[in-house]
């Protein structure tokens, strides 16, 4: 009976749940692009707030993205003290804080954050995705934009099967925890043996969900290739065209900029950002008050 | 150690005006007030999403309620882990493969008591004694997948047999076995309970219901809407109408020659026969 409301289709009335799936798909697939071209945390922060202002536009609870970002903590703060573990014997590393052998070296420290920004920009913009296109629309966008009818198949299947693999996770964990396997105490080398318990069933049950689902696919006769046609369709407004080109138009100039002149890298980081925030702290403090 | 008079002796588990409501805002229980005595073997049956599985969860913490308590012979839930809950009160799940996470069935079998911490002379001793009891002693090398879905089920019921509940609730024991298995389930249920177990069975099969509970209780919105025997549960239309249930097809066909005479309670062949006998013999003037 537990349902996970992660990564679920949210009713809501939204504009952004309005959109064409085609819109929604380019604006998840431009922005994760360039995300890929950033290297300091500054624009990765815009990027971030761009994103979390849509997933906010969408009317989805903020708490969800939250507990999601939450979540991803402990690995944040692995990728800042190994990438300065593996930078502070290079040239240009400088260490900003350090206790014995461990610390954080600058590179490290600019580069993670725009790596943290990137992740969590990342999960806004797919979770809102998620949450505002039923998964029959995310198809039918994946289709228009012209992706083969067996692609499209494989994706949808795909989505399904997350939800259907956190509702047996929750299931046999329950089941499990039934047999007093208290999986969450104890030390986490035990922690992570008594995972097994939970794992097992879970990939029996998914073997035989794959062989199942393989027998009704063949038993209604889906073949790949020819021709198809569609019942349910969507059409796509005036207004979204210039969105799309908007968003093509931003990762071309993102990317050209970051190829040819370096821009998003730790250097013109401290170019472009740091002098500007000079300026802007130096204006605030002239200011009358 | 069942007991004869079980009157005076607290319940073994009781729920008083017990609410819950999952994360997403569905309400599945509406103030429930349900006792539970030794010596039981209660039904609980309901239509789909009427919160029987919710119910029985709350018995053994895995759930645990949003509003008003639920006590396991005297312990309040919420106080109390689920590993300490599973020594008193053994649920056993709809799916035996959710479950099955070993590669013999002994092992399988031994797997709740092991995580019990107990010695290993004892997990044997315990695990051996609940693989008699559900018939499966002559399978405890085998591997519980390759077993049918009955004995999978067994499987399932000893492993939580072997940590020695003094409540065994079994979550759909029949689903998806046909007739003789589902009989065979029943009996051994049956057994467990006359061993001294006190049972409870959620249930969609109302012939196994009126053949072997002693007590039904009839869910219908997250609310208890009777409680009392399998004869009175069946015999009220009002309450099978408003949960949607349908009696044994004996007992329909009693509740049609209600006015001939017979009684709206009857629950099987003999019983039916019975009052035949008796209503044509009078209709003879014999």
């Amino acid at each position: 009976m537990s349902r996970a409301i992660l990564l679920q289709y949210v009713s809501k009335e939204s504009p952004i749940h309005r959109l064409d799936p085609v819109t929604k798909i380019v604006y998840v697939f431009s922005l994760s692009l360039i995300t890929l071209f950033i290297f300091e945390p500054v624009t990765g922060l815009l990027v971030l707030i761009f994103s979390v202002l849509v997933y906010r536009a969408a009317k989805l609870e903020i708490k969800v993205l939250r507990n999601l970002f939450i979540s991803f903590i402990p690995a944040m703060l692995m990728i800042m003290f190994v990438w300065s573990y593996t930078t502070a014997k290079t040239a240009d590393a400088t260490f900003v804080w350090r206790y014995g052998w461990i610390g954080l070296t600058d590179t490290a420290l600019i580069a993670g954050s725009a790596v943290i920004t990137r992740i969590l920009s990342v999960i806004s913009i797919t979770t809102m995705l998620l949450a505002t296109t039923t998964q029959r629309d995310i198809i039918e966008g994946f289709r228009k934009l012209g992706l083969p009818y067996i692609m499209c198949f494989i994706i949808a299947l795909a989505l399904r099967t997350i939800m259907v693999f956190l509702e047996d996770y929750s299931r046999i964990k329950e089941a499990q925890m039934a047999r007093a396997l208290e999986y969450e105490r104890g030390p986490v080398w035990e922690k992570l043996v008594k995972v097994r318990f939970i794992v097992i069933p879970l990939l029996a049950s998914a073997l035989n969900r794959a062989i199942t689902i393989t027998s009704a696919v063949e038993s209604r006769g889906l073949t790949v290739g020819g021709k198809r046609t569609f019942y349910h369709t969507t059409k796509m407004r005036r207004f979204e065209y210039p969105i799309v080109l908007g968003l093509i138009g931003l990762v071309i100039f993102v990317a050209l900029t970051s190829m040819l002149f370096g821009y998003y890298t730790k250097d013109w980081f401290y170019d472009t950002w740091v002098p500007l925030g000079r300026v802007v702290v130096g204006f605030l403090a002239q200011m009358p008050r | 150690m069942r007991s004869e008079n079980h009157a005076p002796i607290a319940p073994l588990v009781q729920a008083r005006g017990l609410h819950y409501t999952y994360p997403d805002g569905t309400s599945a229980l509406r103030g429930i007030d349900l006792e539970i005595h030794r010596g039981d073997y209660v039904a609980i049956i309901g239509e789909n999403g009427s919160g029987k599985t919710t119910l029985v969860k709350h018995f053994n913490g895995l759930l645990k309620s949003t509003e008003g308590n639920v006590s396991v012979m005297g312990i309040d839930t919420r106080n109390a882990t689920i590993a300490e809950l599973s020594t008193r009160v053994g649920y056993v799940f709809q799916n035996p493969d959710d479950q099955i996470c070993t590669s013999r069935v002994e092992e399988e079998v031994a797997f709740g008591a092991k995580n019990l911490g107990l010695p290993r002379d004892e997990i044997v001793r315990r695990s051996e004694k609940a693989m008699k009891e559900t018939g499966i002693y002559h399978l405890k090398d085998q591997h519980p997948l390759y077993l049918g879905k009955g004995e999978r089920q067994r499987v399932a019921v000893a492993s939580i047999l072997a940590m020695q509940p003094e409540v065994l609730i079994v979550d759909e024991p029949t689903t998806g076995q046909d007739r003789r298995q589902s009989r065979q389930m029943m009996d051994m249920i049956g057994q467990l309970y006359s061993q001294g177990y006190t049972v409870i069975i959620i249930t969609h099969d109302m012939r196994l219901v009126a053949d072997y509970a002693k007590r039904v209780v009839v869910l219908c919105n997250g609310k208890v809407l009777f409680d009392g025997s399998p004869a009175d549960a069946f015999s009220r239309p009002e309450t099978i109408k408003e949960s949607a249930l349908q009696p044994p097809q004996i007992t329909q066909l009693a509740q049609m020659l209600r006015d001939f005479g017979f009684p709206p309670d009857i629950l099987n062949a003999e019983q039916m026969y019975v009052a035949f006998k008796g209503i044509y013999a009078r209709s003879r003037g014999i």
